[in-house]
């Protein structure tokens, strides 16, 4: 078979070709290094174009959300809240894409493709999934937008699915991808939150709960640690006993995420621009190995942000990132907003992504509410 | 408006609008022009609704820049247009450059190539791209390949350039 032409390589990418060419296509994929490393270059293409296209969406500001809904009460934390921003159902357009901003960026911060073409997968933060399932997630499984979806502005369906994988870690990537896809459980709270305890006003560390408060999926995490102790013995014992005590048992959640040691608090982490934002809260999930004393605190570009996360990273939709940072294995996507530093810390956890968002003194309940909702 | 077309107005109303914003970069634009696609809907209610809703706006907006060329108006499809919403104060990236360039960008491609491209954004598949377009759908694979590259590498070039000049 002679090498691959273009346009079948992007065929296959969007799952746009037959069984049996698929299996041609794949053959040769396996046999030849060339075709392979400009499958993986389409990749990149067809992923950097989608994002590009996708930034050219209006951004709704993150305010117009907090507007939307009054400050909740603590008390309204329990009950599922509205979806923010997503005014009108059915569209979704207003939502720019954060991530897409991001595939701009990586694309301005010398993404080139040309230079490693075999990495292109890799270096591209965002599984081929995320982008097959629509315009406004990289996070494919989320029911929330998935069952609000219009079927007319839906992304391609599952067209990478079928697309063949060039490398064994993309395979295994995408394998666990559609694994997590058919888990019934509520499988993507790959979340760092709260323990169940009141908060210090007027600080804020939000978790990702989704449709969720804030201190349910503290409960989930919570209960996901001692999942992952009783299933794949990751946990320290020291995190899931505070679990245990905490929750109970929580048997048959399938969840993961990281039960690891807590990280440290605020003041030993110290660094100006965590000055004002809450660290006096346990961290079920931080990196065990994390030490302040020795992790410097640098700015980075997307690229290597999306690469030190293991080749995808979380992002908050809608708002555009001023900068990103690493310390040692957190990397932390900085957002201005005119109450401070917004930052979303993320970690690789497993096979997952653990994150917590810090939001800045001052900023309203609701707001910091909003925020941690879109955490895509 | 008939019932049907009622119906194809709730369903595509949005995704039309946001193909011709992304198109044009201007939202009253895109509304105008939705809006009349649906009128043509309603004097000739279309079978196969969706590709005829998007062949019918990307035609009326090659008619549009046909007229405006003629006329020697220059359409502003670079002005980067202000979101509906007030911009929050962690908008302070230089976000609306960056949509200016890849405007730019993807005004450098073919009609063909940018069309498949905006549609494909859609969620069309390669039959619908194929239909909408009047193409053939093998040739649907190259065209996007094409269209994709050179949206990335004139984007890139511009940002090179942008680097370069600051």
């Amino acid at each position: 078979m002679s090498h691959l032409d273009e346009g079948l390589i992007h065929a296959a990418l969007d799952g746009e070709i037959d069984a049996p060419e698929r299996a041609r296509v794949e053959a040769h994929l396996a046999s030849c290094p060339a075709c392979r490393a400009r499958y993986d270059e389409a990749i990149g293409y067809r992923d950097l174009a989608r994002g590009l296209v996708l930034a050219l969406d209006p951004v709704a500001a993150p305010a117009t959300a907090s507007l939307a809904r009054p400050a909740p009460a603590a008390a309204s934390l329990s009950r599922p809240a509205p979806a923010p921003v997503r005014a009108r159902p059915r569209q979704g357009w207003p939502l720019i894409v954060a991530w897409a901003a991001t595939l701009v960026a990586a694309v301005g911060l010398g993404y080139r493709l040309g230079d490693r073409p075999a990495t292109a997968a890799s270096e591209l933060a965002f599984d081929s999934r995320s982008l097959a399932a629509g315009n406004s997630s990289p996070v494919a499984d989320e029911p929330s937008r998935a069952a609000s979806a219009d079927p007319a502005t839906a992304g391609p369906p599952a067209e990478a699915r079928s697309a063949p994988s060039s490398t064994p870690a993309r395979r295994d990537q995408e394998a666990k991808a559609v694994a997590s896809e058919t888990d019934p459980a509520p499988s993507r709270e790959e979340v760092a939150a709260p323990p169940p305890r009141a908060e210090p006003a007027p600080f804020a560390r939000v978790a990702a709960g989704k449709d969720e408060s804030t201190a349910v999926a503290a409960r989930v995490v919570a209960e996901n640690a001692v999942a992952d102790r009783q299933e794949d013995s990751m946990g320290t014992p020291a995190a899931a006993q505070k679990a245990d005590a905490r929750l109970g048992s929580a048997a048959g959640r399938r969840n993961r995420v990281a039960a690891t040691a807590p990280a440290p608090m605020a003041d030993e982490r110290g660094g100006e621009s965590t000055r004002g934002l809450t660290r006096d809260l346990l961290k079920l999930d931080g990196p065990a190995a994390f030490n302040p004393a020795d992790q410097r605190r640098r700015e980075i570009s997307a690229v290597a942000a999306i690469a030190a996360l293991g080749g995808s990273i979380r992002l908050i939709d809608g708002l555009v990132p001023a900068r990103f940072e690493s310390q040692g294995e957190i990397v932390r996507v900085v957002y201005r907003t005119g109450f401070g530093p917004l930052v979303l810390e993320q970690w690789r956890a497993g096979d997952l992504l653990a994150h917590e968002l810090v939001a800045p003194t001052g900023a309203p309940a609701d707001s910091i509410q909003a925020w941690g909702k879109r955490v895509r | 408006m008939s019932e049907f077309v009622a119906e194809l107005y709730a369903q595509y109303k949005d995704a039309l609008e946001r193909m011709l914003y992304r198109r044009t970069g201007d939202r009253e634009r895109a509304e105008e022009l939705t809006q009349e696609v649906f009128s043509r809907a309603v004097a000739a209610p279309p079978r196969n609704p969706r590709p005829w809703l998007f062949a019918v706006a990307l035609n009326l907006l090659r008619e549009e820049g046909r007229k405006a060329t003629r006329h020697g108006r220059r359409l502003e499809l670079y002005r980067g247009e202000q979101p509906t919403t007030a911009p929050g104060p962690d908008d302070l990236f230089d976000r609306d450059e960056r949509v200016a360039q890849i405007r730019q960008a993807l005004e450098t491609l073919t009609d063909r190539d940018r069309e498949a491209l905006l549609l494909q954004a859609e969620g069309f598949n390669y039959d619908e791209i194929a239909q909408t377009l009047g193409l053939a759908r093998g040739a649907i694979g190259t065209t996007l390949a094409r269209a994709r590259r050179r949206l990335v590498d004139a984007y890139r070039a511009r940002e090179g350039t942008r680097h370069v000049a600051s």
